[in-house]
């Protein structure tokens, strides 16, 4: 049913941070990948995207090995990975004592919870689910160390749970908090069950979170050796924070209305969002003072009941556990976001299973007539997961495409600075033509961009918004201004290399200054930085090509032909670079054995490439038997 | 309940989903005419 009800997700687009993570990051790609540099400062000095998350760079460079960039593929192992956390959560439940009724119910309502509606539709969130799932996996691993009638095997298992813990970890560190998880388990003994009776079993279940423990000082050792720091956003590392700007203590005020706000989207899926605004509240706040008051009239009375309703007292308190890791008490670059209740909903799902369960007994009992079929008893469950499976689609609607997720967007927080200026640039790609924009399509894209500036003047985005408008507008240089801007504002430099490939073409424009060191300049930075983007090196051969060194933007074009091998522009770039050093049989070789790439050339390049083809051809000297025998520009890559 | 009418009942339970997801989401669906984005989280 959990399948059946993600099916639709298969005809969404890659969007969001996919760009980043997947299309154009050639780490991933062969001859690239290298899993030593995941443990080394280089990771960061060279700016791999999440390098401070193995786990999920090793998993996206296989799953692009495997399916390519096919959006579908992509998604289809988003929604087998979420099945495989639904699985392990029933195998979970099957371990600890669990009914088959409460391990059906709870799994339901986990599956098709709304709020998971954006870690399952947008491929860049595997971190989450891969967290959940590996972390799932490192309880049950150790869970088997009790069972075990040998010590070898005992130990084999505790140290299965202490890597998967680490991988769980290396995914998210979300998983982090599972060893309290653990610890909770062995305190509320929720359910009576074989593995109660094993012989110290509390004292095994200490170990086991101890084991998890040890995975979870991996992963933070693997944070310290890649950035210097056990947190990927500490102040040093990310100092666009919230925390940082405003105070510890106002943004865990407002943490605490955000989680009262996460609870009531688990039991009421209305106002799910792509985009939460960061806010600061104060402890005097009435919103905030009754939060804390619902929350620790809860935690009190999970503890207080802990006997007779351990289920939940797990519920609650294993939420509240495992909500510590992104409840802001740490700095995070975003405040709120659906996709951090993935683990922590797992209790939550538990306990509400079992609520709902017990309702149905409840109004089962109550019925005048007896009830042959049963269903009675599943009613409040059924309508609780039908409705929370419809809202779930239904926000996860906002995720087909970036257009759709921006929009979505701006409607539930207008108060966004990157929404507004995400539209912008949207607008203006999709608006744009090759040598001009309309004047009404400019004047829109300026106010959002604008305004965005005013709501954030710290985000790089807005800045990016009106270089790029500048650019459209053939303004080069408040175009060149505006892009050095963002990169200054970019300050954890880990999206800065299309900003700087901008640069480094505009300097090649700007009056007064020596444009040739300029442009240099920009490159050698960047090169330096962006070692596996692909359009850095593609902007870069572009300069060399134009600069007059054709041996050095062959290499660039080859390079980001390798970083990138979808894309027709280096390909493009370098049959045309071919031509200009008067390598016909080079360029006709490349033309031809990349045919079905340079279709998707734009209709005047292609036109352009044609038409110099033709004229080398007429050359007498030309021979097609050469061109077919040449290796071609692009001799040994990808 | 017999296992078939049990499996039954998911289904019609999974399509309902799928049907109100539909009916709910007033989102316009189209995908990207451009596949670069400078990423935002």
């Amino acid at each position: 049913m959990i399948l059946l009800v993600h099916l639709p997700l298969l005809g969404f687009g890659l969007i969001y941070d996919d760009g980043w993570t997947l299309r154009s990051n050639g780490f991933l790609r062969p001859g690239q990948f290298d899993l030593a540099l995941l443990v080394s400062p280089e990771a960061s000095a060279r700016h791999i995207p999440d390098a401070f998350r193995p786990t999920l760079v090793v998993f996206d460079m296989l799953a692009v090995r495997l399916v390519g960039l096919s959006p579908w593929a992509h998604h289809l192992i988003s929604i087998a990975l979420h099945l495989g956390v639904c699985a392990l959560l029933a195998r979970l439940l099957e371990r600890l004592g669990a009914d088959l009724e409460l391990r059906l119910a709870s799994v339901a309502v986990f599956g098709l919870l709304a709020i998971h509606a954006e870690a399952v539709a947008v491929v860049s969130f595997h971190e989450d689910l891969l967290a959940a799932l590996l972390g799932l996996a490192a309880i049950l691993a150790g869970l088997r160390a009790i069972a075990s009638p040998r010590r070898t095997s005992e130990i084999a298992w505790l140290l299965t749970a202490t890597l998967l813990s680490a991988l769980a970890c290396g995914a998210k560190l979300s998983a982090a908090a599972l060893p309290a998880l653990v610890a909770l388990l062995a305190w509320l003994r929720p359910w009576p069950g074989p593995l109660w009776t094993e012989r110290r079993v509390g004292l095994g279940l200490l170990v086991i979170a101890l084991a998890l423990a040890v995975g979870v000082g991996l992963a933070l050792a693997q944070n310290f050796a890649v950035q210097g720091s056990i947190s990927p956003y500490s102040p040093e590392i990310n100092p666009r924070v919230f925390a940082e700007r405003v105070g510890l203590a106002p943004v865990l005020a407002a943490s605490l209305q955000i989680h009262v706000g996460y609870l009531g989207q688990m039991l009421v899926p209305i106002g799910l969002s792509p985009e939460y605004v960061d806010f600061a509240a104060e402890w005097t706040d009435a919103a905030t003072l009754l939060a804390l008051l619902a929350l620790v009239t809860l935690t009190t009375l999970a503890i207080a009941l802990r006997r007779r309703a351990p289920v939940f007292g797990l519920a609650w308190l294993g939420w509240l556990v495992l909500a510590v890791p992104t409840s802001n008490l740490i700095g995070m670059p975003n405040m709120r976001a659906d996709r951090f209740m993935v683990l922590p909903s797992v209790p939550i799902a538990i306990g509400l299973a079992a609520g709902l369960l017990a309702l149905g007994r409840f109004w089962q009992a109550r019925q005048a007539q007896p009830d042959p079929t049963g269903l009675v008893r599943w009613l409040p469950l059924a309508v609780f997961v039908v409705i929370q499976g419809s809202f779930g689609l239904a926000a996860a609607r906002a995720y087909v495409s970036n257009a759709t997720l921006w929009r979505a967007a701006l409607r539930r927080a207008p108060d966004s600075a990157r929404a507004r200026a995400m539209i912008g640039l949207e607008a203006l790609a999709a608006g744009r033509r090759p040598d001009h924009v309309d004047p009404e399509l400019a004047a829109a894209v300026r106010e959002q961009c604008m305004l965005a500036r005013s709501l954030d003047p710290l985000d790089e985005l807005p800045v990016i918004c009106l270089a790029e408008l500048a650019v459209a507008e053939r303004d080069w240089v408040p175009a060149y201004q505006q892009f050095a801007l963002a990169v200054e504002l970019g300050v954890d430099g880990q999206r800065l290399d299309r900003p700087i490939a901008a640069l480094a073409q505009l300097a090649l424009d700007q009056p007064d200054v020596d444009t040739h060191a300029l442009a240099t300049e920009w490159l050698a930075r960047g090169l330096s930085a962006y070692p596996y983007s692909p359009d850095l090196h593609m902007a870069a051969g572009r300069i060399y090509h134009r600069l007059g060194q054709p041996e050095r933007a062959f290499a660039l074009y080859r390079r980001a032909r390798t970083l990138r091998p979808e894309r027709w522009e280096p390909v493009a770039f370098g049959v045309e670079l071919a031509l200009d050093l008067g390598d016909a049989a080079a360029a006709h070789r490349t033309w031809w054995a990349e045919h079905d790439l340079l279709a998707g050339a734009d209709p005047a390049t292609r036109d352009h490439l044609e038409r110099r083809l033709a004229e080398a051809r007429r050359d007498p000297a030309f021979s097609p038997l050469q061109s077919f025998f040449s290796p071609g520009a692009f001799p040994d890559e990808p | 309940m017999s296992p078939n009418k049990f499996y039954a009942l998911l289904v019609i339970a999974a399509l309902s989903i799928v049907v109100g997801g539909m009916a709910c989401g007033d989102t316009q669906e189209e995908l990207d005419k451009i596949d670069e984005t400078y990423g935002a989280t």
